[in-house]
């Protein structure tokens, strides 16, 4: 007798193959949180350069409770603080800028001058391939007892 | 059709990031934007004042805003180069986020990111 032989199936089913893909798309579209950790860097001073800092010789940028900008005793929009420290700071780089916040002020006005900073020092010393900039300003963020130790100065 | 959809899958897993802290905060905008190097401890601050840290691995857990400090500096003893990422809301008040930087400071963080959003060009 002659035996048949029997035709086995060895390929693997295929049809579902989409859906189990379109479930795993969906499942990483749901979980997928775009980019989140990019922000401005700050770096803190070693404790010892904190008092290389003089209050007279430098740009003093005050924040009000109200997000307000006094710089250097002037009321000042933040569109016009590029400006006015660009010609500061060609004339001496190393001016240290003092930004003093009101402890009622809020954190966005903050980051919009520490963003005119940092555009500023852009156009100054420019960029290099990754865009970060090259040089930073010598920047100062005095404490709350910092400001009040300076206080005959501010 | 599910050569597409492969592709999507690997885009997608690619760009996942495993985030540390999933907080909804409303962060300011700013246009200068760098990224901050993986595994950066994170440190949020909510528009309700509320502290909530992170040393970079596990989810971020509440704690008081006393104990950045202590916090910190636990971090910096394992890795003196560590980036400290602040993720703080728009509205906080300037004497908490003083409160946080300064003790940051104390604990010899050297490295801190404000973390902000893209803003449009104006």
């Amino acid at each position: 007798m002659k035996l048949e032989k029997k035709e086995r199936d060895t390929e693997i089913p295929t049809s579902s193959m989409a859906d189990i893909a379109f479930l795993l798309i969906v499942f990483f579209m749901v979980t997928a949180v775009f980019s989140a950790t990019k922000g401005i860097d700050f770096k803190n001073p070693p404790p010892q350069e904190q008092a290389d800092i003089i209050p007279e010789e430098s740009i003093h940028i005050m924040i009000t409770a109200e997000n307000q900008m006094i710089v250097d005793q002037k009321p000042m929009p933040l569109r016009e603080l590029r400006d006015y420290m660009k010609p500061k700071l060609e004339i001496n780089q190393a001016k240290p800028v003092i930004v003093q916040c009101d402890p009622e002020s809020t954190y966005d006005g903050l980051m919009n001058v520490f963003d005119e900073i940092r555009q500023l020092e852009g156009e100054i010393w420019g960029r290099d391939e990754d865009g970060n900039v090259k040089n930073h300003v010598n920047l100062a963020l005095p404490t709350q007892e910092e400001i009040a130790q300076w206080g005959q100065f501010l | 059709m599910s050569d597409i959809a492969f592709l999507l899958i690997v885009f997608f897993m690619v760009t996942t990031v495993v985030t540390t802290d999933r907080t909804n905060v409303n962060l300011p905008e700013s246009l200068e934007r760098k990224e901050a190097p993986k595994n950066s401890a994170i440190i949020v601050v909510t528009k309700e004042g509320l502290c909530k840290a992170s040393a970079g691995e596990e989810m971020s857990k509440p704690i008081a805003m006393e104990d950045v400090l202590s916090f910190a500096a636990n971090v910096m003893i394992k890795d003196l180069t560590k980036a400290v990422v602040l993720k703080a809301d728009r509205d906080v008040k300037y004497k908490l986020v003083d409160q946080v930087l300064n003790q940051l400071k104390e604990a010899g963080v050297r490295q801190v990111y404000l973390l902000s959003s893209k803003e449009a060009v104006r």
